[in-house]
């Protein structure tokens, strides 16, 4: 099943407006990942956060866990950096 | 034997919740290093929410886009397998439409 919101010369996601809702298992993985947008330059435009999935059984020990999350970062919208078609 | 057995059943139990998560997306100033410039928020927020969740929980992102420049909007899952359900993982023009 594929989901289609508009014809794909409109655009390709959800439309300005409107909602969906993703709605997944993440099975036996563990780990940290991360979850973005992945329309034109809108994760380094601030759509971009840690995904982290975390292991009932982790074997290690640790005191404190903290999260860094790295990025580029310019002073305007990062489509002004992008070439578009 | 019939000890071992039910052990081996609880040890066999999986823990799986449903995580759901509300994400309205728009635009709000932010000036992390100083400069305000325009950012894409979650629920008003920059940076966004980190996502916490555990082995086989159900992951259920709602979301609503805000924006208002007229762009759509799809999350990707970076590095989650997404077996069985391929149609969420939020690649716009490959897996979402």
């Amino acid at each position: 099943m594929v989901e289609h919101f508009v014809n794909s010369t409109d655009g390709s996601g959800i439309p300005p407006g409107q909602s969906f809702e993703y709605n997944f298992s993440v099975g036996e993985q563990t780990g940290t990942y991360w979850i973005h947008s992945h329309v034109k330059g809108q994760y380094p435009n601030g759509l971009r956060a840690p995904f982290i999935v975390q292991d009932p059984d982790f074997p290690y020990h640790c005191d404190k866990e903290v999260v860094l999350s790295v990025s580029d970062w310019v002073f305007r919208c990062f489509s002004h950096l992008m070439i578009v078609q | 034997m019939w000890i071992l057995f039910f052990v081996a059943l609880l040890g066999a139990s999986v823990d799986a919740a449903t995580k759901t998560f509300n994400w309205e997306m728009s635009y709000v100033a932010a000036s992390p290093n100083g400069v305000s410039r325009p950012v894409i928020g979650v629920n008003g927020q920059f940076p966004p929410p980190t996502i916490y969740v555990s082995k086989n929980d159900q992951v259920v992102i709602h979301c609503t886009n805000s924006l208002n420049d007229g762009e759509f909007i799809t999350l990707h899952t970076h590095g989650i397998f997404q077996n069985g359900s391929n149609y969420y993982d939020g690649v716009d023009q490959v897996t979402q439409w």
